[in-house]
C-alpha cells in the first residue's frame, strides 16, 4: 500500500511517515504541491494524505487537480481549519476524508484503513427481496418506489442489508452503526427501527423488519 | 407631539405635508371668497344701477313738476336681473327729499335717506347701501336689502329726481351660501384625496430607501458579504446613501476578511507545533521498549499537550463566536444525529470513568420523534452538546448514569441532560457560564474553564435556552447532588 503524503511542515511530514512506516505502510513525503503533484504523476499511490495549507498553494486546489489528473486514489485531507464551511470545500473538491489536526495518530490510522477497506469491500449495490440500496448515489427502492431516509436511517438500513437473515442484537447494532454501546434504557435503536419501518415497511407488503422479543432485530422476508 | 415624533416617516411627511397644504388651500379660499362677493356685490349694483337708469327713463315731468310714469315700452321687460322685480320697492322724491311716489308694496314711504347721504347724492349720484327688511317695515324673502339712492335729471325735467330703490338680497346670499358649502365640503374632500396622493407620493418617494433596505437586509451571512446594493444613476440623496452603505460594506468586508485571515494564521500557527508534540508523542508511546519512568513521564506529557489543544481549539472556537452571527454558516441540522455523534465520541471517557450515558427519545406527539432537524451551525451544535454532556461525565461518580434525553414538544425541541454529580452551588450557578470558571481545580476534572461559556455563547447564537437545576430534589437535611440542564431549541 502506497501512501503520499503532501505536507510544507518537515517535522510533521516526518512523524506522519515514520508512523505510517511502523504502520507497515509505504510512504512518501512530498513538500510541496508541485512536488505532490509531479510525485502522484510519476507514480502510482493508493492515498494521498494532503495538508490544506501549502506553501505553493492550497490542498483544495491540489485535490481539485488531482482528480482533473485522473488520481483514482483516496485523498484524506489534513487541516488546521475546523469548521464546517471548510470541510465541505474539502469534499467538493474531491478529498474523499477530512481530519483536522492535530489529530490522534491512532485516529489517521483508523481513518485510512476505513478508506482503504472501502476500496476492498467492492460492492455499490445491496438488495434484499424488492428492496434496492445504492451505497454511491445513497439512493433506497423498494418495489421500484424511491424511499428518501435520512443519513442514520440509511446506515442502519444498509446494516440490516449487509446483515440479512440474521438476528442482530441491540448491542451489536448500536456499535455498529452508532459506534455507541446501548444499554437497555436507551431507545435509540427503537425510535430509527419504528421510523425505518413506517418507511420501508408500512406501505408495502410483506414485511421485512421483525422484532425479536428480548434480542433485538432482523431482516428477513415474510411470516415465518 | 411626541406621539407624532414616534411615527414613522412616511406618516410624518404625508401629515406635514397635509396641514401646510390645508392651511394654504383655506387661506386661498378665503381670499376668493372674499373676493367673490366684492365682484359679485359690485356685479349685483351694476345691474341695480342699470335698472334705476331703466326706470328713469319711463319717468316724464310736465314743465309744472308733475310725475308721469311712461309704461311702455318696458325697458327692463325680458331682461334678467339677480333679484326678483316683484320683490322690489321703490320711492321717488323730488331733489329736497320729499316724497313723490312710492310702490303699492311699501305700506308707507320709509325709505331711509339721511341729509349727509342727500348732500353726498348731488355729487355721487348714485350710492348704494345695504338695508334690514324690517327697517322697513315690510314683508321680503330676504332679512336684507341693497338699497339704491339714485339721482336723476333730465332736459326738460323742473328739478332733479331722486329714485330709490331697494332689492332683496336672497339669491345674493343663496350664491354666497352654495360657494360656501362648496369650500365646506370641497376642501376636507380635497384634502382626503390630496392626503391619500400625499402618503402615496411619499411612499413612491421613499420606495428606493425601501428597496435598498430589503437589498441590505438580504446581505447577512459572510457568503453575501460581497454583495453591493445597486447605485440609481440620477445624482441624488438616495444615491448617496447607496454609496455611503456601499462603502461601509466594504470596510465591512475587508475587517471580516482579516479577522477570519487571523483566525486562520492563528489557528495554522498555533496547532502546526502542537501537531507535531502530539504526533511524536504518540509515536513514541507506541514503541514497545521504553523504561517505565520514561513511559509515564510521556503519558503525563500527552495529557498535557491534549489540555493544551483543548485550550487552544476553545480560544480559537471563542474568537469565531465572537466574529459574530455573520461568521456562522447556518444550514438544516439534525440534532438526533450531531446528539449521537458527541455520545460515540464520548463512549470512551464515559467507560474509563465507569459511566453509563443512557439515551432516551420522546415525542408528545408519537412518530415525530425524529421530527429534530433546525437550523444551526452543525460543529457549533456539536460542541455546545459536548461540552453538557462531557461536563456531567466528567463530574459523574463512578457507576453512575448520566441520562440523556431529547423530547419532541409541539412549540419546541428540548434536550436535556441529568446526572447523579455533586451539583452546582447556587452561588455558582451563573458564574459556571464565564469564561475560566472552575468548579472543581483541573487536576481533579481535567478542562479550559472555557467550555460553558464557549456553550452558553452558541445557545445564544441558535437561541437555545438554557435551564440549570441543581440540586435535583433536595430532601431535607441533606445535600442531595446531581444537576439537570435542559437545553430547549425554537421548533
Amino acid at each position: 500500500m502506497r501512501v503520499l503524503v503532501i505536507e510544507d511542515e518537515k517535522k510533521t511530514a516526518s512523524f506522519i511517515r515514520k508512523g505510517l512506516q511502523e504502520a507497515g505502510y509505504v510512504a512518501e513525503v512530498a513538500e510541496s504541491a508541485s512536488a505532490g503533484l509531479t510525485m502522484s504523476a510519476n507514480s502510482e499511490f493508493d492515498l494521498i494524505v494532503l495538508d490544506v495549507m501549502l506553501p505553493d498553494g492550497n490542498g483544495i486546489d491540489v485535490s481539485r487537480q488531482l482528480r482533473n489528473e485522473g488520481f483514482k486514489g483516496f485523498i484524506l485531507m489534513l487541516t488546521a481549519l475546523n469548521s464546517t464551511r471548510d470541510k465541505v470545500r474539502g469534499l467538493d473538491s474531491g478529498a474523499d476524508d477530512y481530519l483536522a489536526k492535530p489529530f490522534e495518530f491512532d485516529e489517521l490510522l483508523a481513518r485510512i484503513r476505513a478508506l482503504l477497506r472501502r476500496k476492498e469491500g467492492g460492492r455499490t449495490k445491496l438488495s434484499f427481496e424488492d428492496l434496492q440500496m445504492d451505497l454511491v448515489l445513497r439512493k433506497v427502492q423498494r418495489s421500484g418506489a424511491e424511499i428518501s431516509l435520512t443519513q442514520k436511517e440509511f446506515s442502519l438500513l444498509e446494516y440490516f442489508l449487509r446483515n440479512a437473515n440474521r438476528p442482530l442484537t441491540r448491542t451489536e447494532i448500536g456499535e455498529n452503526v452508532w459506534d455507541v454501546h446501548f444499554d437497555n434504557e436507551s431507545n435509540v435503536i427503537d425510535v430509527y427501527v419504528r421510523h425505518l419501518r413506517k418507511k420501508i415497511d408500512e406501505p408495502f407488503a410483506p414485511r421485512l423488519l421483525h422484532t425479536l422479543t428480548g434480542y433485538g432485530y432482523v431482516l428477513k422476508r415474510g411470516d415465518q | 407631539m411626541n406621539i407624532l415624533r414616534r411615527q414613522g416617516i412616511r406618516l410624518r411627511l404625508g401629515l406635514l405635508y397635509l396641514s401646510l397644504f390645508a392651511v394654504g388651500l383655506s387661506v386661498f379660499c378665503a381670499v376668493l371668497f372674499q373676493y367673490f362677493q366684492r365682484a359679485q356685490i359690485q356685479a349685483f349694483d351694476t345691474t341695480l344701477y342699470n335698472y334705476a337708469v331703466d326706470i328713469s327713463t319711463n319717468l316724464e315731468m310736465d314743465f309744472v313738476g308733475r310725475l308721469f310714469v311712461v309704461n311702455s315700452p318696458r325697458p327692463e321687460a325680458g331682461k334678467f336681473f339677480p333679484f326678483r322685480l316683484l320683490g322690489s320697492f321703490l320711492e321717488i322724491r323730488d331733489s329736497q327729499g320729499k316724497v313723490l311716489v312710492y310702490s303699492r308694496s311699501l305700506n308707507e314711504p320709509t325709505m331711509p335717506l339721511d341729509l349727509e347721504t342727500l348732500q353726498r347724492l348731488e355729487q355721487e349720484k348714485a350710492i348704494f347701501k345695504t338695508i334690514t327688511t324690517a327697517s322697513l317695515g315690510v314683508e321680503s324673502t330676504s332679512p336684507d336689502l341693497r338699497l339704491l339712492t339714485y339721482w336723476t335729471h333730465r332736459t326738460g325735467w323742473k328739478e332733479p329726481l331722486i329714485l330709490q330703490i331697494a332689492v332683496p338680497l336672497d339669491l345674493l346670499r343663496r350664491e354666497r351660501r352654495d360657494l360656501l358649502l362648496f369650500f365646506l365640503l370641497g376642501i376636507p374632500a380635497f384634502l382626503v384625496i390630496a392626503g391619500m396622493a400625499g402618503i402615496g407620493l411619499s411612499r413612491r418617494a421613499l420606495k428606493p430607501v425601501h428597496d435598498m433596505t430589503v437589498k441590505a437586509r438580504g446581505i447577512t451571512g459572510v457568503d453575501k458579504l460581497t454583495e453591493r446594493i445597486p447605485v440609481p444613476v440620477p445624482p441624488d440623496e438616495i444615491r448617496e446613501l447607496a454609496q455611503t452603505f456601499n462603502g461601509l460594506l466594504d470596510r465591512l468586508e475587508r475587517a471580516f476578511a482579516s479577522q477570519e485571515r487571523f483566525i486562520a494564521n492563528a489557528s495554522h500557527q498555533l496547532r502546526t507545533p502542537l501537531t507535531i508534540l502530539k504526533g511524536e508523542l504518540d509515536l513514541l508511546r507506541k514503541s514497545a521498549a521504553l523504561a517505565d519512568g520514561v513511559r509515564s513521564g510521556l503519558d503525563s506529557a500527552a495529557v498535557e499537550i491534549n489540555r493544551l489543544i483543548l485550550l487552544v481549539h476553545d480560544l480559537l472556537l471563542l474568537a469565531r463566536l465572537e466574529a459574530g452571527h455573520d461568521s456562522i454558516a447556518f444550514t438544516g441540522v439534525r440534532i438526533d444525529e450531531v446528539l449521537m455523534k458527541v455520545v460515540a465520541r464520548l463512549q470512551k471517557l464515559a467507560h474509563n470513568k465507569q459511566v453509563q450515558i443512557t439515551t432516551h427519545f420522546f415525542a408528545e406527539k408519537p412518530g415525530s420523534e425524529l421530527d429534530v432537524e433546525m437550523q444551526g451551525d452543525e460543529e457549533l451544535l456539536d460542541s455546545m452538546f459536548e461540552n453538557f454532556i462531557e461536563n456531567a461525565v466528567k463530574y459523574s461518580p463512578p457507576n453512575s448514569v448520566v441520562e440523556l434525553t431529547m423530547k419532541v414538544l409541539p412549540q419546541a425541541i428540548e434536550v436535556s441532560v441529568r446526572d447523579k454529580g455533586p451539583g452546582v452551588p447556587p452561588e455558582l450557578r451563573q458564574k459556571i457560564f464565564e469564561r475560566f470558571t472552575r468548579i472543581q481545580p483541573s487536576n481533579i476534572v481535567p478542562g479550559s474553564g472555557l467550555g460553558l461559556s464557549i456553550a452558553a455563547e452558541i445557545a445564544r447564537l441558535h437561541n437555545v435556552k438554557i435551564n440549570l437545576v441543581s440540586p435535583l430534589e433536595p430532601a431535607p437535611g441533606q445535600f442531595s447532588p446531581g444537576t439537570e440542564v435542559t437545553l430547549t431549541f425554537p421548533s
